[in-house]
Parts: C-alpha cells; structure tokens; sequence
C-alpha cells in the first residue's frame, strides 16, 4: 500500500491537508486539489490509484466529479472514495450506486483512511 | 397531522445541514487532535490531544441523535427487519462500549440465562444496536471509577419477553442516576429536550427508538442499584425462534 498515490479533492483547506499529515507515517503519498476541475486536468497528466472525493464542493460537486471519472474508461483502475460530511445511511447507499467503491464519513482517522482504502482496492478488483 | 409532518421533515433538513457542516468543521478537530495524540512525546500533550478528539466525538454523537430522532418524527424511517441473536447483538454493544467504561475506570460485564442464549429475534439489527448502545453510553457516563457495570439479560415469565438489567455494584452516585433515569422514563411521550442535566437526549431517543421497534417497552429502576428493562414482543412474537422449540 505505502507506493500507492491518492489525490484527496476537498475545497475544505484543513480537511484536504489531513488526510496526508494522516497517512504521512504510512509511506503513502497524498496529492491535493480544492476543486473537481483542478482534479479532473490533474489526473490527466498523473497516474493515482485511489481518489478521495468530497461531495459537497461549490459550482462542481463530488457527484459531478465522478461522473466525468466514470465517462472516461482511462480511470477505471481509480478507486474512488467518497469523503462526506453526509453521514445518514441512505446517503450511503446512494453513494455507492453511483459508482463509489467506498463511502468515508468525515470526521476520519488514520484507521479508517486504511481501511477504506484497503476495502476500495477490494470492491474495485 | 399533514402540518406535523411538514414541521418534522422542516427540522430534519435543518438538523441534517447543521450535522453536515458540524462533521465538517469536527474533521479538522478530530483529526488533527489524533495526530497530535500519536505524535507528542510530553504525557499532558499527548492526553489534552485525547481528550479533544473524545469530546469530538462525543458531539457527534448527540448531534446523531438529534437528526435520528427527527428522522423518526418526520416518517423518514423505516425499519429494516431482520432474524438476530440478541445475545450476539448485547455482547457486540458491551464490547463496544468497553473502551468507554476503561476511561472511567469502570468495568462492563454481560450475562445471561440459558434461555435467551439460544433465542433469535425478529427486528431492525441497526436501529436495535444504536438503543442498546445509547442506553448502555448514558449508563456508562454516569458511573465512577472502579465500578463494575453488570449487564444481565433474562427470558421473563412469558415467552415474548426479555429482561434486561443493568447494575451497577457501587452505591456512591447511585442516588444521582436513579433520578436521572427515573425523570427520563415517567416523561409522557418518551421524549425530552436536553434542557436536563445528563444524558436526556440520547435516552429519551433510545426509549423512542425502542418503542417504535419493540410496541411496548417497560423500564424502572428495581432498586436503587439495578435499572431494570423489560423488552417485550407483542407483535412479533410468533415470528421469534428459538433453537431449542
């Protein structure tokens, strides 16, 4: 898992920055965009393995975000991982319908960030 | 009652958006304060850092509460019934809420009857576990160091029901609680708002919780040390199984 890449897409600075200063002592190497766009221009030009995608982001949403991701079968190895503040279950569910493999409800740990990492690459495979 | 439900869905939406941004702001806190716990070498850093991410999550878990609770009110529920052992399910919540007891020095420990060992019941497993944990968090909460916190559960006289007791071994403090709980129970619709000193919400939710799962639920304090709960099964009673039938 440490020479995997992850790209973390929050317009929330410090909820963006944790997840790296998290998985830091892991070896895992963290990228950050604060917005869909940026994100979508980034992983054109950098191959990462797995993407934590905020949901509620201004003018491009996370939904938005992984739609465009899921157009393009250049990133189906991504793993995608919703990262969400939208903590009731049915969210959940619809989360994963729409083409999530794993679904992280915000406030995380450096345990849930592995885990939710691991299961991802699972449910991806 | 169209009005009700209007004004029940209103404060949904409102208390999902304020549970929104609350995780989002407890992101940085939580977080952070874990990293702060994992890296500080000085012993007060490294507990004020622990202490911070405990009250963090504690919020959370009222805030939970909160939005559940208008959930139900405002019909957004619905209940996902399955066949469980409610043994394996009380065992799952103390071992739970182990970690909750150890902080407070107390001790957790669960048993039961031969009776109920065996016993399947018919429910929603997800909603039954979030009672009992409220339950036994607010139990918890109010308990002192080195107590020890007996969980017992027992078929009663008839076969739709169960008892389940919660002791507590100390007697300090057990006057306080007795209250608490007593206030809690006697409230006329199950509900009160935390305008109360200790854990109102979350129990006044767990009874709301149990009624809406359960039809009936009888809970009272059998001394000043034990608070008893009677589960009972009205309605499903014929769809529960025992191994042994």
């Amino acid at each position: 898992m440490s020479n995997k890449l992850i790209l973390v897409v929050d317009d929330n600075d410090i909820n963006r920055m944790l997840p790296s200063v998290l998985l830091k002592p892991y070896g895992i190497h963290v990228l950050e965009c604060s917005n869909g766009w940026e994100a979508l221009e980034l992983i054109k030009i950098q191959r990462v393995d797995c993407m934590l995608i905020d949901i509620s982001m201004p003018s491009f949403t996370g939904l938005d975000l992984i739609s465009h991701i899921l157009k393009n079968s250049k990133y189906s190895e991504i793993k995608l991982i919703a990262y969400t503040a939208d903590a009731a279950m049915q969210d959940e569910d619809q989360f994963l319908q729409l083409g999530f493999h794993q679904v992280l409800i915000k406030p995380v740990s450096a345990k849930d960030l592995l885990s939710a990492i691991g299961v991802a690459q699972m449910r991806a495979s | 009652m169209e009005h009700q439900l209007f004004k029940s869905a209103q404060k949904l939406s409102f208390y999902d958006r304020f549970s929104h941004e609350l995780r989002t702001t407890l992101t940085g806190i939580v977080g952070f304060s874990e990293y702060i716990a994992h890296t500080a070498e000085e012993p007060m850093m490294k507990f004020a850092a622990e202490v911070i991410q405990q009250g963090g999550h504690d919020v959370l878990r009222v805030m939970g509460a909160y939005v559940e609770y208008f959930r139900i009110e405002s019909g957004h529920f619905n209940l996902q019934l399955s066949s469980f052992s409610l043994v394996d399910l009380i065992q799952e919540v103390v071992s739970s809420v182990r970690a909750s007891a150890h902080q407070r020095s107390a001790k957790v420990i669960f048993s039961c009857d031969d009776e109920s060992w065996s016993c399947r019941i018919f429910s929603d497993l997800v909603f039954f576990r979030q009672v009992l944990d409220l339950l036994l968090q607010d139990f918890i909460s109010t308990s002192n160091k080195d107590e020890l916190i007996q969980i017992n559960l027992q078929r009663g006289t008839s076969r739709d029901s169960f008892t389940l007791s919660f002791v507590k071994t100390s007697e300090h403090e057990a006057a306080r609680t007795m209250q608490l709980y007593q206030s809690f129970w006697s409230s006329e619709d199950g509900f009160m708002y935390a305008k109360q000193e200790g854990p109102g919400v979350c129990g006044a939710l767990a009874k709301r919780f149990v009624t809406e799962l359960l039809g009936h639920v009888n809970g009272a304090w059998a001394s000043d040390k034990t608070f008893q709960l009677d589960l009972v099964f009205p309605v499903r009673a014929e769809k529960m199984k025992c191994n042994e039938q």
